[in-house]
């Protein structure tokens, strides 16, 4: 069996079925999340090139899938980052039954699946700057997600189908500046040139400022459910896709100055983030901002080009996803009345939906880096390398934190404010409330969130197993 | 009737100087003219115009020249369909604004100014674009330039994504020259389809009626 087919062809016809399955929302769910779970295990299972019986047969796993003279081959060192993205699209796949009442778009499912065929391809393709390629299609299926019927502000989705287009063509003219590399090593024109296009290439991919305004955007109009998995799957797409440059060329970890600028990026989202939080008035858009914060911390740590540095890149990376689902979840439920995020719309919704509410501050916090939460752990482990030598960026993701916080202390206030007269107290039968299934989904969820926040130390082994596949970076 | 390689063997007096420009001035009336109608039909001319060049550019493969105008024409189809449905005009609505902006002159001098910057361009010794030809390095330049410029002037969807099909035209006609494999060829023509697709999906959803005005 040629395992790169096998792992790309599935999600894709499994997204067929899901959508043959859609008026039944919890069978699309439930069919989606096994098809991620399976995978997920097949990534972190599959004997490659090594014959296995199987049903009384002797099957063998072929790594690799050659296509017209380009290759998707699976590496051993590939198994983390394809584990991390199944895992997470689970997460969110089981999750959007909980939401699918609470009209997530009707597209996630289906779309989602076929973003995971083209995220294993991303992970597969060889020369692997041909990633760039399908993380376009991805964004192009990523525009069919944010965008429907009840969400029909398309200036969000629309800014990062352009933005990810344009980054297509720095990535590749730098893929064949590196091909001339091979034919003339000492033509230091042609790694500079390399490097440069590279380097803007990643920067519009990775939404680093000025090329990072489709995220506020994105998390203010779409559903919120929908836009954290876009946040969390196809960003950490996009940055495993970074960090396998780094993995792959010596000449680029060699060069200090990368990582200097990955440090000084992820400085200047944190500070962008920062600077705009603490006056927003809606959640949706409050979300969009902690995600650039949280993208910058990720960048920052991998800018100290250091092992720990890395362990905390993907502690961030992981944890960030936790929380985005549980914070979507919550959101979509609290603005499902009038279809709004804006804080005064929202005003003692707490009261009518405490688990949708709960879910909110868990998330939130967690997204944040809150003590005690589980999105602490990455940021703790930042914060102590970064203390060591670079106190100024530590105190500029503190301030980002706290200008976050103070934002999401005035939503909280709004959420759990009383009716000045009794006559507006909500009624129980008043406007939507939370299903029971919704309800288990939701205190699993922040209570993931709380155990990982007291003992992160859980963690730790999934992600040092996770830190070896790009180990070499740091060396 | 006559085949593919033989059609562009006739039309080789077009595939020079007459193709690249004629590419840039489909990319100006793109940015010009408002009108759907008008505009996929410059941009049906236009990937029929960048189709002849690539016969210069991949002048051992004339097929994938012709897979990249059957590309182009489809992704046409798709525009030209998604505008009927997104903009059909309700029964009682007055009738449609006229083709010609409000901004005609800033667009026609923007235009200009951006397809004379694009030439220049292409002259410079230092942005010399190696493996082409100067025509195909100002097609190059131009629909880049010109695609660029018109994303910065719409906010319509459909009209976004035919810029942003216009640069990419631009980029793949150079690329072409510089990684001619077939796969790579062909993940381009797809991404461009995703591209055209996510554009058309977007200009549907976003001229869909309000719910309180379909009752």
């Amino acid at each position: 069996m040629n395992i790169p087919f096998f792992m790309m062809a599935i999600p894709a016809i499994m997204a067929v079925v899901a959508y043959l399955v859609g008026r039944w929302a919890w069978v699309q769910a439930v069919v989606a999340a096994s098809t991620a779970a399976v995978m997920g295990l097949l990534a972190l299972q599959a004997p490659l090139d090594q014959a296995v019986a199987f049903a009384g047969r002797d099957l063998r796993f072929v790594s690799a899938w050659v296509v017209l003279g380009r290759s998707f081959t699976f590496v051993n060192d590939d198994r983390p980052a394809l584990a991390f993205i199944y895992l997470a699209a689970m997460i969110f796949f089981a999750g959007a039954g909980a939401v699918r009442s609470g009209r997530a778009p009707r597209a996630f499912l289906p779309m989602g699946l076929a973003t995971l065929s083209l995220l294993t391809a991303t992970i597969f393709v060889q020369p692997f700057l041909f990633a760039a390629l399908f993380i376009e299609m991805i964004a192009a299926c990523a525009v069919v997600m944010l965008a429907d019927d009840d969400h029909r502000n398309t200036r969000g989705a629309m800014r990062l189908l352009v933005f990810v287009t344009l980054s297509v063509p720095f990535i590749l003219l730098a893929g064949w500046q590196l091909e001339g590399l091979a034919t003339s090593p000492d033509d230091p024109n042609l790694l500079t040139r390399a490097t440069i296009l590279l380097d803007i290439g990643l920067l519009i991919l990775l939404a680093i400022v000025p090329f990072h305004s489709w995220i506020p955007t994105v998390s203010d109009e779409s559903s919120p459910f929908t836009a954290a998995f876009v946040f969390t799957v196809v960003q950490a797409a996009v940055m495993f896709f970074m960090l396998k440059f780094f993995n792959q060329y010596e000449w680029l970890r060699d060069n200090q100055a990368e990582f200097l600028l990955l440090r000084w990026g992820g400085a200047v989202m944190i500070a962008a983030g920062g600077a705009t939080a603490f006056a927003q008035r809606r959640f949706g858009r409050l979300m969009g901002y902690a995600v650039m914060i949280d993208i910058g911390a990720a960048l920052m740590a991998v800018g100290l080009a250091t092992p720990d540095g890395l362990r905390a890149t993907l502690a961030i990376l992981a944890l960030r996803g936790l929380a985005l689902a549980v914070w979507g979840l919550g959101l979509s439920w609290l603005r499902l009345e009038n279809n709004s995020t804006d804080f005064d719309d929202l005003a003692g919704r707490a009261w009518q939906m405490p688990f949708a509410a709960m879910a909110v501050i868990v998330g939130g916090l967690s997204l944040i880096g809150f003590p005690l939460t589980a999105g602490f752990a990455g940021r703790w482990a930042l914060y102590r390398q970064l203390a060591a030598d670079e106190v100024a960026f530590a105190l500029v993701l503190l301030l980002a934190s706290a200008s976050v916080t103070l934002a999401y202390a005035r939503g909280l206030a709004a959420l759990f404010r009383r009716p000045e007269t009794p006559e507006d107290e909500p009624q129980p039968s008043d406007g939507p409330r939370e299903g029971q299934v919704t309800i288990v989904f939701l205190i699993i969820g922040a209570a993931a969130i709380l155990i990982l926040g007291l003992f992160p130390q859980v963690l730790l082994p999934a992600v040092t197993r996770a830190a070896e596949a790009f180990q070499v970076l740091t060396q | 009737m006559p085949t593919f390689p033989e059609l562009l063997a006739q039309l080789s007096f077009l595939a020079a100087t007459p193709s690249a420009i004629g590419a840039l001035v489909t990319a100006g009336l793109l940015i010009v003219f408002l009108d759907w109608r008008l505009s996929v039909l410059a941009l049906a001319c236009q990937f029929i115009f960048a189709g002849l060049l690539y016969s210069q550019v991949l002048p051992d493969a004339p097929q994938v020249a012709g897979v990249k105008v059957v590309v182009g024409l489809l992704i046409c189809v798709q525009f030209f369909v998604t505008a009927q449905q997104a903009r059909r005009p309700p029964a009682e609505s007055p009738p449609s604004r006229s083709i010609v902006p409000t901004g005609l002159p800033f667009r026609v001098i923007a235009a200009a100014m951006v397809a004379v910057i694009a030439w220049q361009a292409s002259l410079l010794p230092e942005l010399s674009l190696p493996n082409v030809s100067s025509d195909v390095a100002l097609a190059t330049f131009g629909l880049l330039a010109l695609g660029l410029l018109g994303l910065g002037l719409t906010e319509d969807p459909l009209k976004a994504g035919m810029f942003l099909i216009t640069a990419l035209t631009g980029f793949e006609l150079y690329y072409a020259s510089v990684e001619p494999a077939l796969a790579v060829i062909g993940l381009l023509a797809a991404m461009d389809f995703a591209v055209a697709l996510g554009a058309c999906y977007l200009a549907i959803i976003r001229g869909l009626p309000d719910r309180s005005e379909a009752g």
